[in-house]
């Protein structure tokens, strides 16, 4: 049934307030015009900028409104919209917009007058640089975009706006230059996007899971940010982002495998540097998923393979420890993971105590008291510590170490190389929106290739990624016409 | 799978197929003349392989958008041309068997002593039915990232060992044998390498289809080097004899390294590049085999016989290992096994080149009819 | 229903999978705790049953690093003895009466007791090359004159166990050439030659004064090893043994030197007129840095002649006679000097090898096989009747390069 506007202000008001539901925070204010008319404001408490609303727009009616059919022309607010149906009013009305009914009018007005509490744009808490720009997203989008616009100036930067969720609501935005974008992977992404239902979106990793190319997989595929320069540095390259109201995490698409191991510093630093980093990037990731696996396997098949002094101190440092060396490491990883999960949820000020006592006691008390030896200590604290410097791919991590544990632990180091085979190849086998996940090591890609290990300065990489580009605009430092 | 193989994926592949065939069990001590030669047989078998394999390539260069299976059925007809086919689908199969029985014993032997071959053996099949279902990019794609991982650490082992090495047991060069026996011994090496299977069912992916001959030329000469530095190295390091005597001799000579007081008893870390190889290879055929019965039987459930193909491969194998340990037939090769692989390389191609050179006047005609197939 | 179905295939597959794995036992692993690591093996004959002897590390003394110090490590070493027909079935004798099992791949030692080896080897080592654990890089000694297990009760000096004190002085190989270093895989890469007769190292028990004023009420003397010397194999049974300077000559001739000391009478007549303060000792000692050897042969007439030409970069390490060591000419009669010892070195044992032991074991016949290959195809097979009738001539090179830090020894006075 579709309820129209009506002349009576009262019926209207009944209507809105039914609408509404009767919520506390729907402010209804009345008023007299100077052409002697009823007027009825109507928006929603702490989404619109009071003062804006009452020197704007009510001060202009009360004061100098001549005639019902002026009210545009009366009121300093640019941007009105007419609207005759009443379902037309609430959804604009829970973005900041104020509604007004004047009597005997037909027709209601909808200004946007939107302006409510945000947080300051500030340096973003997971991802710190010691040189470069520290401003992170925040949580309202259309600052988000600000942000985005201040660093690409440039009139083909594209933003495209949907409204995803059932309940809430929430708008995402994709965001993309035209030209450089690959058409193909921006047709795949609104045709996925359009496919969501879901109740509500809480964040963009809700959005990931349902546009993702291989849900079952422990990999993401798609990769997220909370810096603007990083986000305009994958959209140079071709990538499209993703913003999402209500949550600073920008998501871009797609994603390979090497942006692992990139970080905004290795770029801002000098390149020698940056090659240091990634190879001890490259070397933390094979340690955190390998390195306890490997030991185990060593020292319950392979006790040959293990150089003869060390096999001396380790068979003199493990009597009386009463497990094998697989559920020693399983016990240490236990403390392990508790530890961090804990440390996640200590409020600041046992923090310090208890971190002491953890490491005290978990570490150098069980050695002591001969529970486990004190080089499975230092294996599985290297590979625990190893895994944060590869932030994007924790769970992962985590979860693969355990598997290729388990695998050492029962069959040696057969175990542990079928492990690593199976990993590789699954890594191999995932594409994300057609490009395929081991771009530009696996189909072998020169220019790509500058930016894995050895990567060269800024000044070297003139080609954008093959796979991610359109065709036309491999070349960077150029203008791109845009395709007609 | 409208994904294009690049030339690169493919040398990468056959180079490693060529090393893995003599990396575990070193069955070029043992061809003949059998003493300090053998290097001298290495370089000669090049020109010998590639004489065996002209029939193949020359068949590969003219339907370059079949692979074996399919032209062999539009030259032989189609019944024969599935016979053929299927005998090459067993063929295949044969030789992953062999490989992984290899593989099998040289884990049993030496790294895993007590763990039964059941767990092994499944282990094993399970994860090359997983590489091959997942398909030939991929499959292709990992290689490319393993292999050349693979390789350098083949030439960080074979130089490592230089203190073990003794150079002067390769002299006096060509005195102790003659030119028969050398000719012999590189034929039976050419022989062996059948390697120039995976280019073939692979040339209708393949992104450049001219370059088919010097895809096959490049990775014969590399992985020819390759094989000339371990096999080098193993002989002079354990000497000749004592090379024959031992069952898995790169291995032995692995566990000899001993430099710089650091890299000492590194033979982990040859392990696993050791199995990926191997996996490789057995993964390989696997896959081959399973592509030509896939197009022997056009209509199946997707990828059925993979799983039949692959517990075909691990029974037989178990049977092999456990039942009936024919260790050592393995070495020196039998006469029959050289027939056996010179049958399929280049006597079947030989006879259908024949035959596609007699009955070439009724193909143009039905090209030009457009008639094909 | 299908996806249940095939989801539920999936389930009882990880199932059955994971439950033949963990709760069988067929996964074949060891643990350490379990094992006993041996680091020397010594094989002895008695009767015409081989005993072996373990020497087992045992890890429950120390159970830090810090306290390992040598004197107070009375027990951290245990033994093992088996017997049995063959060594497979003297190791397997012993799990009968040790706690734990065996695990030899981290020994690094095999030592052959004299009676074993005057016996024949042969017939005994097949297990150290068919099986897996052990290693081929053990070094091969022969105990002179005793049983192996008497060699291996003796404790080292600063190591931690006799396998390791025997294996740090073959170690020192480089510091003092005088002993041969020969592991069981460099043993059978020359085995096969029909020329070959090998030569492996030798181990003697020595008795020395104890010095620690401490220990000498208890026990006065105790026991040293010392490896000076080599043992030359006929085949695979014991011949006879080369004494210091012999395997010193020997490592020359077959290229073996990676350093060592040549020590020598100082010849006479450079002090003439020189401003001698105090005695004048007798002896120059210089010390090899690098030394090469080639060796050809020449057939004249029927006749092998052998060259064997050494080439060596040495430094002066000690002068003891007044000389002035500063003047190049002085140096040049010292390189001189040093030649004509290594020469007579060389001879000597060339004469040991050919008179007394009658037999090639310098590979001087593979030489003949390498660079004459017609001819060793005729005459490979009478090689040890032919070998003591060459003859051979020694040509050494030395410079000697470096002279320390200052340039002529105490007991000279320089001339303005």
């Amino acid at each position: 049934m579709i309820i129209l506007i009506s002349n009576n202000i009262d019926r209207n008001r009944e209507e809105l307030k039914n609408i509404f539901n009767n919520t506390s925070d729907l402010i209804l204010y009345e008023f007299k015009t100077q052409s002697n008319h009823r007027a009825l404001v109507g928006y929603i408490d702490g989404l619109i900028d009071r003062s804006g609303l009452n020197d704007n727009l009510i001060k202009p009616l009360i004061e100098n409104l001549s005639s019902v059919k002026d009210v545009l022309s009366t009121v300093f607010i640019a941007g009105a919209k007419e609207v005759s149906k009443m379902e037309e009013i609430s959804f604009p009305m829970t973005l900041g917009n104020v509604v007004l009914f004047i009597e005997d009018m037909e027709r209601a007005y909808l200004f946007e007058l939107g302006f409510w509490e945000r947080r300051t744009v500030e340096e973003s808490g997971s991802e710190r640089v010691v040189r470069g720009p520290k401003e992170g997203f925040i949580e309202d989008i259309n600052v988000n975009k600000t942000l985005l616009r201040r660093i690409i100036r440039n009139n083909n930067l594209v933003f495209e706006d949907y409204t995803v969720g059932v309940q809430t609501n929430t708008q995402i935005s994709l965001v993309y230059i035209e030209g450089i974008a690959k058409q193909e992977i921006l047709d795949e992404l609104r045709r996925r996007i359009q496919k969501i239902t879901v109740d509500g979106i809480l964040d963009t990793a809700y959005i990931e899971r349902y546009i993702e190319d291989a849900p079952r997989t422990m990999i993401s595929t798609i990769g997220h940010t909370e810096k603007p320069d990083v986000a305009v540095g994958k959209i140079l390259e071709g990538r499209i982002a993703m913003l999402c109201d209500g949550t600073p995490d920008v998501l871009t698409v797609p994603k390979v495998f090497i942006e692992n191991l990139q970080t905004a510093e290795d770029y801002y630093s000098r390149p020698q540097y940056g090659i240091f980093l990634r190879i001890l990037r490259i070397f933390a990731l094979f340690t955190s998923i390998m390195l306890p696996g490997f030991f185990v396997a060593l020292k319950t098949f392979h006790q040959e393979m293990i150089p003869t002094k060390l096999l001396m101190s380790m068979a003199k440092n493990i009597e009386g420890v009463p497990f094998t060396a697989l559920i020693e490491a399983l016990l240490m990883i236990l403390f392990l993971e508790l530890i961090k999960e804990s440390g996640l949820r200590i409020p600041n000020n046992i923090g310090t105590a208890v971190t002491v006592v953890s490491g005290l006691v978990l570490g150098q008390t069980a050695v002591q008291a001969g529970l486990v030896g004190p080089i499975m200590v230092i294996v599985v604290a290297t590979a625990g510590i190893s895994e944060f410097i590869i932030p994007q791919q924790r769970e992962m991590i985590v979860i693969y170490r355990l598997i290729i544990l388990l695998l050492g632990g029962f069959l040696g180091l057969y175990g542990v190389a079928c492990g690593i085979i199976v990993f590789t190849v699954h890594l191999v086998s995932l594409k994300s929106f057609g490009v395929p996940y081991m771009y530009p090591i696996a189909p072998y890609d020169r220019e790509g290739m500058k930016d894995f290990i050895f990567l060269r300065s800024i000044k070297e990489m003139n080609y954008r990624p093959k796979a991610m580009t359109n065709n036309k605009a491999r070349k960077r430092n150029e203008k791109v016409d845009k395709e007609k | 799978m409208n994904e294009k193989v690049s030339s690169r994926q493919i040398i990468f592949l056959i180079i490693i197929n060529r090393i893995t065939t003599i990396l575990t069990v070193m069955s070029t001590i043992y061809m003949s003349p059998a003493n300090q030669d053998i290097w001298i047989i290495i370089i000669l078998s090049f020109f010998y392989t590639m004489l065996s394999s002209i029939p193949l390539l020359y068949l590969a260069n003219k339907f370059n958008d079949f692979t074996i299976i399919g032209y062999l059925e539009k030259i032989f007809g189609k019944v024969l041309g599935k016979g053929i086919g299927a005998l090459y689908g067993v063929f295949f199969g044969t030789i992953a068997i062999l490989f992984s029985y290899i593989t099998i014993q040289m884990i049993r032997s030496s790294f895993l002593t007590d763990t039964k071959p059941g767990m092994i053996i499944s282990v094993l099949i399970v994860i090359c039915v997983y590489i091959s279902s997942k398909g030939m990019g991929t499959m292709l794609s990992s290689g490319e990232l393993f292999i050349p991982i693979i390789l350098t650490s083949l030439i960080a082992f074979a130089f490592l060992g230089y203190k073990n090495i003794d150079l002067s047991l390769l002299l006096p060069v060509y005195k102790d044998s003659n030119f028969l026996d050398i000719n012999i011994g590189a034929i039976q090496l050419s022989l062996i390498f059948i390697d120039i299977y995976p280019l073939t069912v692979i040339v209708p992916k393949l992104e450049d289809k001219k370059h088919i001959n010097k895809i096959f030329v490049k990775s014969v000469c590399y992985s020819l080097l390759f094989v000339l530095m371990v096999v080098i190295v193993t002989q002079t390091g354990l000497g000749i004899e004592q090379a024959k005597h031992s069952n898995f001799p790169f291995l032995t000579y692995v566990r000899r390294i001993k430099a710089y007081s650091v890299f000492e008893r590194i033979e982990s870390v040859y392990t696993i590049m050791w199995i990926s190889a191997m996996i490789i290879k057995i993964t390989t055929y696997i896959y081959l085999s399973y592509q030509s019965f896939k197009e022997i039987f056009r209509k199946q459930k997707k990828g059925i016989s993979l799983y039949i193909i692959g517990a075909l491969v691990g029974l037989t194998t178990y049977y092999l290992a456990e039942i009936n340990p024919m260790m050592v037939e393995i070495k020196p090769i039998q006469l029959s096994e050289y027939i056996y692989y010179f049958i399929f390389k280049t006597l079947i191609p030989l006879i259908a080149l024949v035959v596609y050179l007699f009955r070439r006047k009724s193909f143009e005609k039905q090209e030009r009819l457009g008639n094909f197939r | 229903m299908r996806k249940l179905i095939k989801k539920n295939k999936i389930i009882i597959l990880a199932y059955i999978l994971m439950s033949s794995i963990l709760l069988t036992s067929c996964i074949g692993s060891r643990e350490l705790q379990t094992l006993a690591i041996v680091t020397a093996i010594g094989l002895d004959r008695e009767g015409e049953e081989v005993l072996i002897t373990c020497e087992i590390i045992n890890p429950t003394t120390a159970s830090s690093l810090m306290s390992s110090s040598p004197t107070s490590s009375t027990n951290n070493i245990v033994f093992a003895q088996g017997k049995g027909r063959t060594v497979f079935e003297a190791i397997r004798d012993i799990p009968l009466h040790f706690d734990r099992k065996l695990f030899f791949s981290h020994s690094n030692v095999l030592i052959l007791g004299e009676e074993f080896a005057k016996r024949g080897i042969t017939e005994f080592m097949d297990i150290f090359l068919r099986d897996n654990e052990p290693r081929e890089n053990l070094y091969m000694v022969v105990a002179k004159g005793v049983m192996a297990y008497e060699i291996m009760g003796v404790r080292g000096e600063l190591s931690q166990s006799a396998g390791n004190y025997i294996y740090d002085i073959i170690e020192n190989f480089k510091y003092n050439g005088k002993c041969v270093e020969m592991t069981m895989s460099e043993y059978y890469r020359y085995y096969y030659d029909v020329s070959n007769e090998p030569v492996i190292g030798v181990v003697e028990k020595i008795e020395k004064k104890v010095i620690d004023e401490e220990r000498k009420k208890d026990t006065p003397t105790k026991y040293i090893l010392d490896i000076s010397g080599g043992a030359a194999l006929k085949r695979d049974y014991l011949l006879g043994y080369f004494s210091e300077d012999e395997i010193f000559g020997y490592n020359f001739i077959t290229n073996g030197i990676k350093g060592g000391l040549i020590t020598f009478k100082t010849p006479k007549g450079l002090t003439k007129g020189a401003a001698i303060i105090g005695k004048e000792g007798e002896f120059t000692s210089v010390e090899i840095f690098y030394a090469k050897t080639k060796r050809n042969i020449e057939i004249t007439e029927g006749k092998i002649l052998l060259n064997i030409d050494v080439k060596l970069r040495a430094g002066l390490g000690e002068e003891s006679k007044a000389v002035d060591v500063g003047n190049l000419e002085v140096i040049h009669i010292l390189e001189e000097a040093s030649s004509k010892e290594v020469k007579r070195l060389i001879s000597a044992t060339m004469d040991k090898g050919q008179k007394q032991f009658k037999q090639d074991n310098f590979s001087i016949g593979e030489i003949v096989h390498q660079q004459h290959p017609e001819v060793w195809k005729e005459i490979s097979k009478d090689w040890n009747s032919i070998f003591p009738e060459i003859s051979y001539k020694v040509n050494v090179e030395i410079d000697i390069v470096k002279t320390g830090i200052i340039n002529v020894p105490s007991n000279l006075r320089k001339r303005r």
